[in-house]
């Protein structure tokens, strides 16, 4: 199964291959979902609470800019998290169904 | 060593010949390397993950960064900065969602993926009018910048300087395919990686390396308008150019809700100061 919903009925599916399909997708899922909720909860607060991401934390950073920063930081976090898991779970069990 | 924006610059014109003739000379080198499709779209799959993240670095910081988000800068202050996130954080969806059907089907595009499991003909024709629509402006943007960048730096026509390059790009992409594209993004890539780390290295060394120091610079009073418009840069802009003309710029307290600007500029080589 590639994309989800789209299983060929025609073809008979190993039930592994199925269960390492299926959790690369909750992965992939619930990494996307986080990205979007950091980033457009970030988009949202400059949209709707300036005052707020203007309050100065100490002198020369707002807690915008910190905000801003975190965001980046979070979307090379989830990289790291997605690599180390694809490394180390899911190309292995590939590897174990091939073999 | 003192440039003037839109008059011809020997050294930039030289970088700039440079970077054409080692586009090309790579163009050449992978032409000769593409036999099959597979090395087209794919370049044979020989490049490796680092090759390939500088050169997804190149194309990322492209002249929709550099220029887009300097130009933002420059208008709206460091509130422009927010739209760099937007780039970088579209990059880990695209490889969660896309990358590994891409390589597990061993396919080149996105739409020959989705084309596996669906009709091909109207899966294509939508994935061509995407693909279109977001060149269109895509590319119209990064093509207006590269000429007018071209015609700032070399003082060439505009239209010269679209032509140029867009004459290099399609000799790059038509020829060398993804080996030659690869190679080309990764000498952009390290070129500017290069010249962006020094820059921000000069720029925070006036600051003792301290990035707050430089903010703090350009934080707002306490008393200040919160939607007040403009960068809080005006004075200090007054202040460098009046200054390159061997003036001054002095504030004056008279009162207790009361504030001079004073501006001083010679006329002369010998008269005396002039105020305005």
């Amino acid at each position: 199964m590639l994309w989800p919903h789209m299983s060929n009925p025609t073809q008979t599916v190993d039930p592994t291959l199925e269960a390492v399909s299926a959790a690369r997708w909750r992965m992939a899922i619930l990494l996307t979902t986080t990205m979007m909720v950091v980033y457009f909860g970030f988009i949202l607060l400059v949209a709707f609470n300036k005052p707020l991401l203007g309050t100065p934390l100490i002198a020369g950073l707002s807690l915008g800019m910190l905000l801003g920063v975190l965001v980046i930081v979070a979307a090379w976090v989830l990289t790291w998290i997605y690599v180390r898991w694809a490394n180390t779970h899911y190309d292995a069990s590939l590897r174990s169904l091939r073999s | 060593m003192t440039s003037a924006i839109g008059e011809p610059n020997a050294t930039a014109i030289a970088f700039f010949a440079l970077f054409i003739v080692l586009s090309l000379g790579i163009t050449v080198w992978a032409s000769r390397r593409t036999r099959t499709a597979d090395h087209f779209y794919a370049a044979g799959r020989s490049v490796t993950a680092f090759q390939n993240g500088l050169a997804l670095a190149g194309d990322y910081m492209s002249a929709a960064s550099f220029l887009g988000i300097a130009g933002l800068v420059a208008v709206s202050g460091f509130d422009g900065l927010i739209y760099s996130i937007g780039f970088l954080v579209g990059w880990p969806i695209v490889m969660f969602l896309i990358a590994e059907p891409l390589r597990n089907l061993g396919r080149y595009t996105f739409a020959d993926v989705v084309a596996t499991r669906l009709r091909q003909t109207p899966i294509r024709i939508a994935a061509a009018i995407g693909a279109l629509a977001v060149i269109a402006f895509y590319l119209i943007a990064q093509m207006v910048g590269a000429g007018n960048l071209i015609r700032l730096l070399f003082g060439l026509p505009y239209e010269a300087a679209v032509v140029i390059v867009g004459v290099v790009m399609l000799a790059y992409v038509l020829f060398g395919g993804m080996i030659a594209t690869t190679w080309v993004q990764i000498v952009k890539a390290v070129l500017l990686l290069a010249g962006a780390t020094i820059l921000a290295g000069l720029v925070l060394m006036r600051f003792n390396f301290n990035p707050l120091a430089l903010f703090e610079r350009f934080r707002r009073g306490e008393n200040s308008e919160p939607d007040a418009p403009g960068l809080g840069l005006g004075l200090w802009i007054v202040r460098s150019i009046i200054e390159r003309h061997s003036g001054s710029v002095r504030v004056e307290r008279t009162a207790a809700a009361r504030t001079r600007f004073v501006l001083s500029l010679p006329l002369g080589q010998d008269s005396a100061d002039d105020q305005v």
